[in-house]
């Protein structure tokens, strides 16, 4: 998957537990987990404003395009 | 801590579920007849030994029909039904399902040829016409495992939504 997940990224910036951000969330840990170690497969944009609201930062700063090396056409 | 919610079950889940249990006793049960009459049949000097053998298929689709099915039930009743487990014990009950019929045809026609009193024209025609219904509801079966499927990949999509 070309998406990467930098929450552990901004967990660290923010000095914040994933128990946390997961209770200021609304998910469970469990959901956050598969969000963190990028299986999840789709992210509603509802718990995506909810995380950048607790974080302070934009979805731009979570998610990263990265093209995979088949993929280039060059 | 997890909490363990008691939802209460509707009334045609909780008969499905005894219904299905005692679908299963009565198979092996029948299974357990049948594999006595053969042995018996075995040491038999009639010439009826390799009837049995025919009829041997019958009680065995209907234990194996029925073990899945109690399967397919018990998630069903545990409220996570759409499992690939499932998709494979609705094939297997497809397929069951799909060549029962034909075997049955298949075994009578057998009793009847050890008789005399069959020939190939009736064993063709027969095998078109009593064994339609149960063809037609195996792949129905089938279709639906095949929409059970699809089903699973849905509710895998929707357990990896965040």
């Amino acid at each position: 998957m070309p998406i990467l997940i930098n929450l552990d990224l901004m967990l660290v910036r923010r000095k914040m537990s994933l128990t946390e951000l997961a209770g200021r969330v609304g998910v469970t840990i469990a959901n956050l987990s598969v969000l963190k170690t990028g299986k999840a497969r789709a992210v509603r944009f509802s718990t995506l404003e909810a995380i950048c609201r607790e974080l302070d930062c934009q979805p731009g700063d979570i998610l990263e395009y990265a093209p995979e090396e088949s993929q280039s056409g060059d | 801590m997890t909490e363990a919610k008691e939802v209460q079950k509707p009334l045609y889940a909780r008969i499905a579920w005894v219904a299905t249990r005692w679908f299963w006793y009565g198979s092996i049960a029948l299974l357990v007849g049948y594999v006595v009459a053969g042995v018996m049949a075995a040491f038999s000097p009639s010439e009826s030994k390799h009837i049995m053998v025919g009829f041997m298929a019958k009680p065995i689709l209907l234990a194996l029909i029925s073990y899945q099915l109690r399967g397919l039930v018990r998630s069903a009743y545990g409220g996570r039904p759409f499992t690939f487990d499932n998709v494979r014990r609705l094939r297997l009950i497809g397929l069951c399902t799909l060549i029962y019929g034909p075997l049955n045809v298949l075994a009578k026609w057998i009793q009847l040829y050890s008789s005399h009193k069959g020939d190939f024209l009736d064993l063709s025609i027969r095998l078109g016409v009593d064994s339609a219904d149960t063809i037609f509801l195996g792949l129905l079966i089938l279709v639906l495992a095949q929409v059970f499927d699809m089903g699973v990949r849905l509710q895998t999509d929707n357990d990896l939504t965040v």
